[in-house]
């Protein structure tokens, strides 16, 4: 089915999603934690028959929004956002540990992360115990407890002496030796340097010039040093270590030793106790990945400034209706070039609609913003609309002619043809089938007469679909609803002749100032208004050309 | 005086280490200024920069050099380097910036022994685990800069540098001194005069852009950076008036050259950069260029502290310590000179 945004992580994405601009939601989403980013691409819209269930995660939605509505509890819900941006991905880990694995340092140091953050969230979360029973990650006390065995409160990791008494008495040694060792260098250092009259340098050694042998001779002899390099002109003598030190210096390393395996005995047994609850830790990790998602989409809806869904009981006869929509990919494009949108309202019930109406009137936008609106919902995400009720459809598909048929090898009636033949719907399929100019590529002959041949097919399937055309034939077939963009029908000609000589230069923001963006339903014999020519005439269109089409049309009809 | 002393009388709590060229010395002046500080009792921030490859061995795979640590001293290191550390280390906290060998974390030494150090790879990140050590309460942190390349030693990064220079750095005494000299004196290039022309450069340089500024105004050119279109850039810049062009990114060696073929034009000519590590000139193109009347300036110079010296070259090269030391120190007065191979006190001149 079409509406799977995407099959697995990094899968494909469905042409036709990319066109309703599923992809544009996936990304304004944005979940803060790394597991919530796996899980939005994991992200399936809900399937007929689970309307019930639909309803519930609205109502999750709804409450987590109402939160971020009142600017009492606004901060907190902000909050729990920042702490799910802050914590690392253990997942990784989990599976390690659950299969026996030993951990290290920085591995305990993110779970420490982890539980820090969960239980932060857990307190944030506690304030509104109705959304804990559904959110909160449960308790990790314990675990906490297990990497914070001083009690310091601090989130920084360890492997303290507290773990084991062994590793605290080693280090003592060590720390102890160490002292002593140093000590005993110091000493022998300075004893060396008053017996010889020399001075070290920093790296403990001594030069002395190639020639003063006799020097030489008595270092050499002396058994209290060793030639460590020499050089053009001078030999370099480092102190040989006495007895004691050496005896040290092994008992050193003996301990040092010692302490690494204690050391990592420690880690294997923390990752052993730390197994016991992976059960729990799974558990914390899906909590966070569902409040993130939730979360996200309820941020997402307070930008849209969407709305909650009504979703059609699944008995209830196939329907589809939306007041004052709006596209946000496209209302967002509109924004940033300092334009607006015009939201639209359309109602849809089974069977074949269809939009008619001027070039540039926004009827592929009308299109896609149906079929947005229905993925949405199915996702469990509010619309940007003021009302919109909708079934849950079996599939949510969007052939648009034009749209990368150069990448696959076929003309753009080949590449049309072939998308239609996989996405007719099944004779008991609740599909919504969104077609952008059908058959407009081909000769209009022919091309209207597949097109009137593709609605009587769909007319006896049980699913939505929703054509534009510029096919008028379309519109007095039996049962067929007929939208009309208002367009420029409603301006009178003056107006547009003051408009184009005024503002040539942007004659696209004109057009869009005296376009009338919406819809209204139209008795099936009425005539389509003719703006093809009015629309190219604005885009610059020389008036000669202008003149002779419209007199061509004059003599067509009189015909 | 010794090393530390230098950097505490400074009044800078961040100071890099760079050395000009491998074997400078550079791990020998961090080592002496670590145990100088432990005698100190100052709390000390460690952290090493550069790009993958160059601070880690690539065979291994183990990040070089090791550094013993005192008890108590905040590292900024990746996590791949901490299983082979021998002190014992807390982990403080993520920093979110990741390298070849895992996340760079902040820890803590419990236990003095040594640690091997790979920071992270950008300067600007570099930067903000300054910032981190020193809320951590690091009195001062030092930098161990990348090998062949100074950036760390850049004002944005830290507020001082020292330089580590040495027998490796060139074949004759006159080469070392001129390498030498040369880096020493571009950190104190002059700064560019505070007014209008020093806002639109500073602007010009945040924004990566290719600025040129006469007396009628300024003029963006369309050009990214200054690498690989010297002669497109000097064929726009104007003849017979005095201009500055703000260059964000790397002055090179191509652009004074292309500058100097032009007949008068260097004499026009003022460059302005971002800070010294941004001046890549050979010596001897840098030395024609301000003969030639030409001029740099820049936003920031580096507050070189001091210069260390190794005498002995791992090729086999080696200088009578004291003469090297002695040699070096009598150019580089009054700035201190240190052979912390032989003593810890300054050479004297």
């Amino acid at each position: 089915m079409c509406l799977k945004f995407v099959a697995k992580e990094g899968g494909p994405v469905a042409e036709s999603d990319v066109v309703l601009g599923l992809p544009y939601f996936f990304a304004c989403l944005d979940p803060a934690s790394p597991y919530g980013k796996s899980q939005a691409a994991r992200l399936v819209p809900f399937q007929p028959g689970e309307e019930q269930a639909l309803k519930e995660e609205l109502a999750s939605l709804g409450s987590l929004l109402a939160l971020l509505n009142d600017p009492a509890s606004e901060g907190r819900v902000l909050k729990m956002r920042h702490y799910l941006g802050q914590v690392p991905d253990w997942r990784e880990q989990l599976r390690r540990v659950s299969a026996g694995g030993v951990l290290h340092d920085a591995e305990f140091f993110m779970l420490k992360q982890n539980i820090f953050f969960c239980a932060a969230i857990r307190t944030l979360l506690y304030s509104n115990p109705e959304l804990a029973d559904e959110f909160a990650p449960p308790d990790l006390e314990s675990l906490s407890l297990l990497l914070d065995p001083d009690q310091t409160g601090s989130p920084s990791f360890y492997l303290s002496d507290a773990y084991s008494s062994h590793l605290g008495e080693v280090r003592a040694l060590l720390r102890e030796r160490r002292k002593k060792l140093a000590g005993l260098a110091a000493l022998e250092k300075e004893k060396a340097e008053k017996t010889f009259a020399l001075k070290f340098n920093l790296a403990g050694e001594i030069a002395v010039p190639r020639q003063e042998r006799a020097l030489r001779e008595t270092l050499e002899s002396s058994g209290c040093f060793v030639q460590s390099r020499e050089t053009y002109t001078e030999i370099y003598y480092a102190r040989k270590a006495t007895e004691s030190e050496s005896a040290l210096e092994e008992e050193l390393e003996r301990l040092k030793r010692i302490e690494h395996e204690e050391e990592d005995r420690v880690r294997g047994k923390l990752s052993q106790e730390i197994k016991v609850s992976v059960a729990s830790l799974s558990l914390a990790i899906a909590r966070l990945a569902r409040l993130d998602i939730v979360l996200s989409k309820a941020l997402l809806a307070r930008l849209w400034r969407a709305t909650r869904p009504e979703i059609a009981a699944h008995d209830d006869p196939l329907q589809f209706a939306m007041d004052l929509a709006r596209h946000p990919q496209v209302e967002d494009e509109l924004v940033a070039r300092g334009l607006v949108f015009t939201p639209t309202s359309l109602e849809l019930n089974a069977g074949i609609a269809i939009i008619t109406g001027a070039n540039m009137g926004g009827k592929t936008v009308a299109l896609r913003t149906v079929g947005l609106l229905a993925s949405l919902a199915a996702f469990g995400m509010y619309v940007p609309a003021r009302n919109c009720r909708t079934s849950l459809f079996s599939a949510v598909t969007m052939l648009a002619g034009e749209y990368r048929a150069h990448l696959s090898g076929l003309s753009r009636f080949g590449h049309e043809v072939v998308n239609l033949c996989a996405a007719l719907p099944q004779s008991d399929d609740r599909a919504l089938l969104l077609i952008d100019e059908l058959a407009s590529s081909t000769n209009p002959r022919e091309g209207s007469a597949l097109a009137q041949a593709v609605v009587l097919h769909l007319q006896c399937a049980p699913s939505i679909t929703l054509l534009t055309t510029h096919y008028d034939r379309l519109a007095l077939l039996e049962g067929v609803v007929h939208w009309q963009v208002v367009g420029l029908s409603q301006v009178a000609e003056e107006e547009l002749q003051e408009a184009l000589t005024r503002t040539k230069p942007d004659a696209l923001l004109q057009l869009g100032r005296l376009m009338d963006y919406s819809l209204c339903r139209v008795a099936g014999d009425e005539a389509l208004s003719h703006e093809a020519i009015r629309v190219a005439r604005f885009l610059g269109l020389p008036e000669s050309i202008v003149a002779r089409a419209l007199s061509l049309l004059q003599v067509k009809g009189e015909e | 005086m010794r090393l530390l002393e230098i950097i505490t009388r400074a009044k800078v709590r961040s100071v890099s280490v760079v050395g000009l060229a491998k074997n400078a010395g550079k791990t020998v002046a961090l080592n002496s200024l670590i145990s100088q500080a432990g005698q100190a009792g100052i709390s000390l921030g460690l952290s090493s920069i550069g790009y993958d490859g160059e601070k880690i061995d690539l065979v291994s795979r183990h990040a070089k050099p090791r550094i013993e640590v005192e008890v108590g001293t905040i590292i900024a290191t990746a996590a791949g380097t901490l299983g082979r550390a021998t002190a014992a280390l807390e982990i403080l906290a993520a920093t979110g910036f990741v390298t070849a060998l895992g996340e760079v974390l902040l820890v803590r030494a419990r236990e003095s022994g040594q640690v091997e150090i790979a920071g992270p790879d950008s300067y600007g990140e570099m930067r903000h685990c300054i910032t981190l050590m020193q809320e951590l309460g690091c009195d001062l942190v030092l930098v161990d800069g990348a090998l062949d390349r100074v950036g760390s030693a850049s004002p944005a990064v830290t507020e001082a540098a020292i330089l580590a220079t040495g027998a490796v750095v060139g074949g004759s005494m006159r080469h070392i001194l001129t390498s030498t000299l040369h880096f020493a004196a571009l950190c104190s290039l002059p700064l560019l005069p505070v007014g209008a022309r020093r806002v639109a450069a500073a602007r010009a340089i945040l924004a990566g852009q290719l600025l040129l500024s006469t007396a009628q105004g300024e003029l963006v050119l369309p050009f990214v950076s200054a690498l690989g279109h010297a002669a497109a850039i000097v064929d726009t810049l104007p003849r017979g008036q005095d201009f500055a062009l703000v260059v964000p990114g790397a002055v090179s060696d191509s652009l004074f050259s292309e500058i100097m073929q032009r007949p008068r034009l260097a004499r026009q000519t003022l460059l302005v950069s971002a800070d010294p590590t941004h001046v890549f000139a050979s010596p001897e193109i840098w030395q024609q260029f301000l003969a030639r009347g030409g001029r740099v300036e820049v936003l920031e110079q580096i507050r070189l502290l001091a210069v260390t010296v190794n005498p002995t070259a791992p090729s086999g090269k080696v200088y009578v310590p004291q003469q090297f030391a002695a040699e070096v120190a009598v150019h580089l007065a009054p700035l201190p000179v240190y052979d912390l191979f032989a003593s810890d006190e300054a050479v004297c001149v």
